[in-house]
């Protein structure tokens, strides 16, 4: 993940001169909710895309597509993150439909696994040689990028880009306390994620 | 330490080890972000594209899969109003193979209107291809486009007969009148090598999705939910049974999400529910539905659907009806000369791009 330019990126979105004039739009809490949640509803459709970013950009577009043409789209932020995460995920049926039709590979969960992954992941430490078959990969950015925006972000950037718990704290203003807590968080939402997979 | 914090400690632990050996996702290009905040920002009205899109897609099919579902469930209601006593199971087995490979669907639309898109028509659908016409008017604030054509699509031949194509977009309808002039008449034959493919595979999308388990899955439930659908059972003179459900209200389309979520193996919370009655659809949400009223029409001597019909929909109090057929499509649909009159001017795609060709050399 792109942390920082994602940030420049969102920054310059957000700062734009229409901004004030969007203030009453109903559509603002959906523009924002994007503005947060591009990143993580990206990684969503290219994991499950198979890493294939065509097809992950031309499902990008159709869910902000199908979002933008709803004329009540929900007031709140965290809503529209929710909903725009609906949608992609409704695309997401169908394309696997489609690619299960042309006999091509869908990353599609599968809740036992999950389950018995968790199961394992909480119970003893695994060697590096078992956390890198495909198959548990997978389900674990199929979890990961099923999570709410700012907590998927919050795991990569910790367990994947490897950012200091004082550096996050820093960027978002908070203490390095609160970040632990939001990290417990995000990880305990993971767990519960895989043990309970909902089927995609 | 609590026992939570212990396994939250080795998951921890794993995740990290885990973490070092996958790549995370990338994020979108900067160039799509921008795209898609335009999009969200001016949403995108119906455009000669995405009118096209909406023939191809069959949206249409989709949505008459959820009315068939509402419908063919108060088929499994068994008897009321002293109508005649249907085996549930019978029927739902039946149904079931029988939306599990159609051999024909055939569609009619009268007077259908949705917020800016018209659409009167009649088509016939099965494995050998697609033949009938359609009319449709896209009538936006910004732009408006007719379109009013036959056709006829199959292995054997492929041919679009077009009386109408009018786009008010300023560059593209002159073109439009040199290639289709107003008032005639435009057989295009397409060539043998246009793949047809990706139409027959949304149909066999729209078909796989009228089919699925969990489809039937929503018809069980909602025969354990009877009572919050208010439908009516009737027995004709003809021996076969009529069922009504009045759409008076989103509740009953609340409820068939709700039931949707639980056997798509989510978890629905009482809070979920909750949030659904005062978050979920509404009236003005299911507009086009509201008001309208489903009709199946079940044979029980054959023990098949024979149809089911959507009355008083939309704008227009339009109707929608599907006849689930057996055997094969109406040969004379599919035939071109049903359409063509001696004064009808006959393309082929090569000569037509010859034409547009010479055209844009001519600018």
């Amino acid at each position: 993940m792109e942390a920082a330019s994602a940030l420049t990126m969102n920054q310059a979105l957000v700062d734009s001169p229409a901004r004030d004039s969007r203030a009453t739009d109903p559509r603002e809490p959906l523009r924002r909710a994007f503005i947060t949640a591009a990143e993580s509803l990206y990684g969503f459709l290219l994991v499950r895309c198979g890493g294939r970013r065509d097809r992950a950009d031309e499902l990008l577009q159709e869910t902000c597509h199908q979002a933008a043409r709803h004329k009540r789209p929900p007031r709140c932020e965290s809503e529209c993150e929710r909903w725009l995460f609906g949608i992609a995920r409704n695309l997401i049926r169908g394309e696997a439909r489609r690619l299960r039709r042309a006999s091509a590979h869908v990353a599609i969960g599968d809740p036992a696994v999950a389950a018995r992954l968790a199961a394992v992941m909480e119970s003893q430490p695994l060697p590096p040689e078992v956390l890198a078959r495909e198959e548990i990969k997978q389900q674990l950015l199929l979890a990961l990028t099923s999570l709410p925006a700012v907590e998927q972000q919050l795991l990569f950037d910790v367990y994947f880009e490897g950012r200091s718990r004082i550096d996050i704290a820093e960027s978002l203003g908070v203490s390095v306390k609160s970040v632990e807590a939001r990290l417990y968080r995000a990880r305990r939402r993971l767990r519960d994620r895989l043990r309970h997979w909902e089927r995609e | 330490m609590s026992a939570d914090d212990l396994l939250d400690e080795c998951f921890e632990s794993n995740l990290r080890t885990a973490a070092a050996q996958i790549d995370a996702p990338s994020g979108p290009s900067s160039d799509l972000r921008r795209r898609c905040m335009e999009s969200l920002t001016n949403p995108v009205a119906p455009s000669p594209g995405g009118t096209v899109r909406l023939l191809r897609r069959p949206a249409l099919l989709s949505t008459l899969g959820l009315a068939a579902s509402i419908a063919l469930a108060v088929v499994l209601i068994g008897p009321g109003n002293g109508g005649p006593s249907v085996e549930a199971s019978t029927i739902l087995n039946k149904l079931h193979q029988q939306m599990k490979s159609p051999q024909l669907l055939e569609i009619t639309m009268k007077s259908i209107s949705i917020e800016e898109v018209s659409l009167n028509g009649h088509v016939q659908i099965s494995n050998e291809g697609i033949g009938g016409d359609v009319h449709l008017l896209v009538n936006d604030s910004d732009e408006t486009v007719e379109i009013d054509v036959s056709l006829g699509l199959s292995s054997e031949q492929s041919w679009v007969l077009i009386r109408k194509l009018n786009v008010s977009e300023p560059d593209v309808q002159p073109i439009l009148n040199v290639l289709f002039p107003p008032g005639a008449e435009t057989l295009l034959i397409l060539p043998e090598e246009i793949d047809i493919g990706d139409f027959d595979l949304d149909i066999g999308e729209a078909l796989e999705a009228l089919a699925s388990d969990e489809l039937v899955g929503i018809l069980r439930q909602m025969i354990e939910n009877q009572s919050e659908i208010g439908a009516t059972v009737k027995k004709r003179a003809d021996g076969k049974t009529l069922l009504t459900l009045p759409i008076e209200d989103a509740s009953a389309l609340n409820n068939l999400l709700l039931m949707a979520a639980r056997l798509g193996g989510e978890e629905v919370t009482k809070e979920m529910a909750e949030g659904l009655k005062s978050d979920g659809l509404d009236d003005e949400d299911i507009g086009p539905l509201l008001g309208s009223t489903l009709e199946v029409l079940y044979d029980a001597n054959l023990e098949r659907v024979d149809s089911f019909m959507l009355k008083d929909f939309g704008a227009q109090r339009g109707t929608i009806s599907v006849r689930v057929g057996e055997g094969k499509i109406d040969a004379g649909l599919l035939d071109a000369s049903r359409v063509t009159g001696p004064n009808t001017r006959t393309f082929d795609l090569s000569a037509l791009a010859g034409l547009i060709e010479g055209w844009s050399k001519s600018k």
